[in-house]
């Protein structure tokens, strides 16, 4: 059986303020498979950036990793590395992984790229960090990242400062950055929310191709369901913390079981309709004081007595209902899809 | 008779250098721009950013004076008002900005700051003043428990939605809504956008909608202005623009990502990114990006041309691009 790359299971980050602590990851539970495009949908808040920032260990205080495990399996050809879970690696064995085998890239490349640096003294860090190579050969290499991720004239932007460059051309050597190491996993942050549709497009278009030549996972975060449309296989969404759905991509849209995930649907504009959105009534709960039960029911139109009291767990469906308790699967085994709810699609 | 209307609207910014900081050169932000708002109508405005949809707005709302052009609002020319002259116009033309986190002042309460316009403005006696901004912020959606605590302490959409209430305070007849809903979650825009529809059919507001978010702007909006460095190169109906005829549009179109992962669409990817509107390209500004660009587009500048009733377009090869459409 192909172990998955990455297996993350009951993940809880929490943030400890003078106001209380809140779960900002909530029981996440999903997995990654070798060479998959998986997204990661959700409005702001929701958890998304805190759940790719537990994966890579850097969540920063007050914030805390508190409970879970994210078990990451290397890939089959380097075959005698073992299973490991990030969460119990040191420090510096996550060092190791982190920016080389996981790499990730932020929303806003300005801010993640160090202004007094050239772009050259960037991309060159990871290499030493990582790789022993000859100046020569670092420079060979970068010339050629800078090459993959479309820049042209590579030589010469190796001089260049972050703040010369626009947007787009930040993001590509973020990326190019990010494929140092040739990663199995590349987490790409809300990669294009920062820039304009057309240089979006090209950027999508980027990932989906690099992601095509060297076999690697991708786990696209967005709150845009477009962006996920277009360029995933398996999407998972969170709602509070939680994941309140899994699905292949084609089924979450033609099918939504949760109703969140239906009701964001609704909530976007298309070309085609002229009439009005439909709106999610209310806020989502602020998450130092949850609600008893399932967290979506304030805004629920099926919400019923069972879904003020108890919590519902992330459950495998099957036709529209849960999959009976003795076939259960994790969360994210192939060709399935789970919904975090007791009254899950029409019925 | 149109609420407002812009006429040859032109906006350069200088671009200082050197020793003396003498002007080098000049940012064409706003270049020969000409549109009409009808009251009650949303004239929806796209463009890449940079492309000059905030100056334009900016400008219109005389938040910076035009170099040159006209800007009439019910007729009158408030683009050479002094500011006292502007005060009673300013009451009916009010802007919702963009960054919520920038266009709020942190040491105002949140209360204080949607009353702001109504003191100014004297349009509440005081006694009223608390229960008229509670309601603002009910309609908004934000609670009346909310008047006294600061912006810090609410997330951006909260910011936006604050800023949306100062807007409507005085119930002006324009409102230019700057990428109003851009830092807003999908099911949050939905409310706001939702919000705004029915303001405008309770109060028949006109609104310049600016968005570089094409659906938004096509959901929103009666007619569509597309603009590309700093000039508009086509507009029309908005029902027309599912086959736009500037190629510019055209690519617009084509990148928006569809949420539905049957189409499979035609992919038109621009390369290259917009070039500097500090010094333009000659002829079409649009030509180095173009896939139809040829000779005339590069000695040649085109103009808006009336291609169908009521819409416009800025290409040498209108005819070009239709052949193109399904």
């Amino acid at each position: 059986m192909t172990q998955p790359l990455l297996d993350v299971q009951h993940l809880h980050t929490a943030f400890i303020t003078s106001d209380g602590s809140f779960l900002a990851v909530n029981d996440v539970c999903f997995k990654i498979n070798r060479g998959e495009l998986v997204g990661l949908v959700g409005e702001s808040g929701c958890g998304k950036s805190v759940t790719a920032l537990s994966i890579l260990r850097l969540v920063s205080e007050p914030g805390k990793i508190i409970k879970g495990s994210i078990l990451y399996h290397p890939r089959h050809d380097n075959t005698d590395e073992p299973t490991v879970n990030l969460l119990q690696l040191s420090k510096e064995e996550m060092r190791r992984l982190r920016g080389h085998k996981i790499a990730m890239i932020f929303q806003e490349p300005m801010t993640s790229l160090n202004p007094v640096f050239t772009v050259g003294n960037q991309i060159e860090e990871s290499l030493k960090l990582h790789q022993k190579m000859s100046r020569a050969e670092r420079r060979d290499k970068m010339i050629e990242l800078l090459q993959r991720v479309g820049i042209p004239d590579a030589p010469k932007l190796l001089k260049r400062y972050p703040h010369e460059l626009s947007g787009g051309m930040r993001q590509r050597v973020m990326i190019a950055m990010a494929l140092c190491g040739s990663p199995d996993l590349l987490i790409a942050d809300e990669p294009s929310t920062a820039l304009d549709v057309t240089i979006q497009a090209q950027v999508l278009d980027l990932l989906k191709s690099l992601q095509e030549q060297t076999g690697m996972s991708l786990l696209l975060i967005t709150h845009d369901l477009g962006v996920i449309a277009e360029t995933v296989t398996k999407v998972i969404v969170m709602y509070a913390g939680q994941v309140v759905e899994i699905a292949s991509c084609q089924e979450l849209f033609s099918n939504p079981q949760h109703p969140y995930t239906r009701a964001l649907m609704k909530s976007i504009p298309t070309f085609e309709k002229r009439d009005r959105l439909e709106t999610i009534p209310g806020n989502v709960p602020r998450l130092h004081q949850l609600p008893e039960g399932c967290l979506f029911q304030d805004r629920c139109p099926k919400a019923k007595e069972k879904c003020r009291q108890q919590k519902p767990e992330l459950e495998e469906i099957r036709e529209g209902r849960w999959a009976p308790s003795t076939e259960r699967r994790d969360p994210g085994a192939p060709e399935g899809r789970w919904a975090r709810c007791y009254y899950p699609g029409d019925s | 008779m149109s609420l407002l209307t812009i006429e040859n609207l032109y906006k350069y910014f200088p671009v200082r250098g050197g020793f003396l900081m003498r002007p080098t050169g000049h940012i064409q932000a706003v270049h020969n721009v000409s549109l009409g708002v009808a009251p009650g109508e949303t004239l929806g405005l796209v463009g890449e950013s940079g492309c000059g949809k905030t100056t334009l707005a900016r400008t219109i709302i005389r938040l910076l004076k035009p170099d040159s052009g006209k800007t009439l609002f019910e007729g009158h020319d408030i683009a050479p008002l002094s500011p006292r002259e502007l005060r009673p116009f300013r009451a009916k033309m009010q802007m919702i900005f963009q960054d919520p986190y920038a266009s709020l002042n942190p040491r105002m309460s949140v209360g204080d700051i949607i009353a702001e316009p109504i003191i100014i403005h004297k349009k509440i006696p005081r006694r009223y003043r608390r229960q008229r901004v509670c309601e603002l912020l009910e309609l908004v959606g934000l609670s009346p428990e909310d008047y006294s605590r600061y912006p810090h302490e609410f997330s951006g959409g909260q910011r936006q939605r604050v800023g949306i209430a100062r807007a409507i305070s005085l119930e002006p007849k324009l409102i230019i809504a700057d990428e109003p809903v851009s830092a807003l979650d999908v099911s949050i825009a939905a409310q706001i956008i939702n919000l705004l529809q029915n303001l405008q059919k309770e109060f028949k507001t006109a609104f310049l909608f600016i968005s570089h978010d094409l659906k938004m702007v096509k959901h929103m909006s009666h007619r569509i202005a597309v603009m590309y460095l700093g000039e508009i190169v086509e507009m029309g109906p908005s029902d027309n623009f599912l086959t736009p005829l500037h190629p510019y549009s055209l690519a617009l179109t084509a990148a928006i990502p569809i949420p539905d992962p049957q189409t499979k669409k035609r992919r038109l990817i621009l390369s290259g990114e917009p070039p500097s509107p500090q010094n333009p390209p000659p002829g079409c500004r649009f030509h180095p990006r173009c896939p139809y660009a040829e000779e005339i587009c590069r000695q040649e500048h085109p103009s808006l041309k009336e291609c169908q009733p009521g819409h416009w377009a800025a290409c040498h090869f209108i005819d070009k691009v239709k052949k193109q459409l399904p």
